[in-house]
């Protein structure tokens, strides 16, 4: 049987060992989409600017003063209008009899003729119109092909092909191209606009885009060892998953499926 | 948290808030790392964390909660993260992976793999209460501030927590006594 205080114990050294460093990578990809981030205002705040904090204690006491002032204004003409004496007797009869009796009764509300169109008072409420969602969708899938284009011919280069007799400089410096190219296929790819139920794919794609990128940065071959084939074989397994992502976005954009086979589908087949 | 930054970041100050992000980055993604356990994942929330904290700034109150508010929004947007994770690895193929030599029969091992296996069966928001409270050692109180949720919800969450961890524990330990059994 656990203790409670053995069981707390594990979970804080479970919970203990974790990343302990953001990448520059993320706080980047934050800063840049700051300038591109509407803020949000407090809708009523110009109600209670008290609440500023950055108002000095002078403005604070002048401000008060002025509300002083305007509820003194205001109460000693009201104060005024109480007291002063009517000039002429109220007439008798029912306030109705006030109106100016010559007047037509439709000069107060005139209902518009049957001939006018109506007061345009619907025009402000009809909706905005929506992008068309086919637009949407074609405008992703033509940024997704700019982005992805840009990356393929480096990712075709830097799958490793077998060879053991590449050097640890060669594949560093492969690596090190695979990696800006990823880097400039993930940038690329987050500025898309992309509908919202393909969102999410896209992240998850980026995602694995990444961390292919990452492998090839963290864990460059060593030449002909069992090293080498392990890092050729973890590429191929997180090469698969990406595949996978690749059709599934393909597919929400209505993209033709990727071949992935050449010898099936020949030289040319459908672009990256 | 320096107050001056918040109150600048507040004031629309980027390069202020930029500060504001170095100093809070790390701490975002040991949290959302304990919350989701994997790493992408938790990169993806912290970065949608840091610019919604920007949006929602001028919302901010107080200065001096900034910590707390900015752990509320990771929380949530762990919560979104988790629930894209659900929808995604849908589409995944599942891929053989190659786990040989991984195996260690140590007791430390195996004891952090029971609960690794327990933790990762807990439902999202069960998970951010266990770390707020056992990895940033939060109070019960404090939680519920910080989140915005009854004192009762946090005290629920822990104890269902805890008793399925517990479970986790101890169904492996009598999987193990009846395997020595027979």
């Amino acid at each position: 049987m656990t203790t409670d205080d053995d069981l707390d114990r594990q979970i804080q050294a479970y919970l203990e060992s974790g990343p302990a460093e953001l990448t520059d990578r993320v706080l980047w990809a934050a800063r840049a989409q700051l300038k591109t981030t509407r803020r949000r205002r407090s809708r009523f705040a110009w109600l209670a600017p008290w609440r500023n904090r950055h108002m000095t204690q002078n403005t604070r006491l002048g401000l008060v003063g002025a509300g002083v002032l305007v509820v003194a204004i205001g109460a000693s003409l009201f104060g005024s209008i109480l007291t002063r004496p009517n000039p002429e007797p109220a007439p008798v009869g029912s306030p109705a009899a006030q109106v100016d009796a010559s007047a037509p009764a439709n000069s107060v509300q005139a209902p518009p003729s049957s001939g006018e169109p109506a007061p345009s008072a619907s025009a402000s409420l009809q909706p905005t119109p929506t992008p068309d969602p086919e637009a949407v969708r074609t405008t992703a899938a033509a940024g997704y092909l700019a982005a992805a284009g840009r990356a393929t011919d480096a990712l075709v280069a830097a799958t490793p092909r077998g060879n053991p007799a590449d050097t640890r400089a060669g594949a560093k410096a492969e690596g090190r191209r695979t990696s800006e190219a990823w880097g400039l296929f993930v940038t690329a790819m987050k500025q898309l606009e992309v509908p919202a139920d393909t969102k999410a794919d896209l992240r998850a794609l980026i995602r694995k885009a990444t961390a292919v990128q990452e492998l090839y940065v963290t864990q460059p071959p060593a030449d002909g060892t069992d090293a080498w084939w392990s890092f050729r074989r973890e590429v191929r397994n997180k090469f698969g998953k990406y595949e996978a992502y690749v059709t599934k976005v393909r597919a929400d954009l209505g993209l033709p499926a990727y071949c992935w086979e050449p010898s099936v589908c020949g030289e040319d087949g459908p672009p990256f | 948290m320096d107050r001056t930054l918040v109150e600048r970041a507040i004031q629309g100050d980027e390069d202020a808030y930029a500060g504001l992000m170095a100093i809070a980055g790390d701490r975002l993604l040991a949290i959302a790392y304990r919350i989701l356990r994997d790493l992408h994942r938790a990169e993806d929330a912290v970065e949608a964390t840091l610019v919604n904290a920007w949006r929602d700034l001028p919302t901010l109150r107080d200065a001096d909660r900034f910590e707390a508010w900015l752990t509320r929004i990771l929380v949530r947007e762990c919560y979104l993260e988790a629930d894209r994770g659900r929808r995604s690895n849908a589409h995944l193929r599942a891929l053989p992976i190659d786990i040989a030599g991984i195996s260690d029969p140590t007791s430390i091992i195996v004891d952090r793999d029971r609960l690794d296996r327990g933790f990762r069966r807990l439902p999202t928001d069960q998970r951010a209460i266990v770390v707020l409270h056992h990895y940033l050692g939060w109070s019960q109180p404090e939680i519920a501030l910080a989140l915005e949720i009854p004192i009762g919800t946090v005290k629920s969450r822990l104890f269902y927590a805890t008793r399925a961890l517990r479970a986790a524990i101890e169904a492996d330990d009598r999987a193990t006594t009846a395997e020595q059994l027979a």
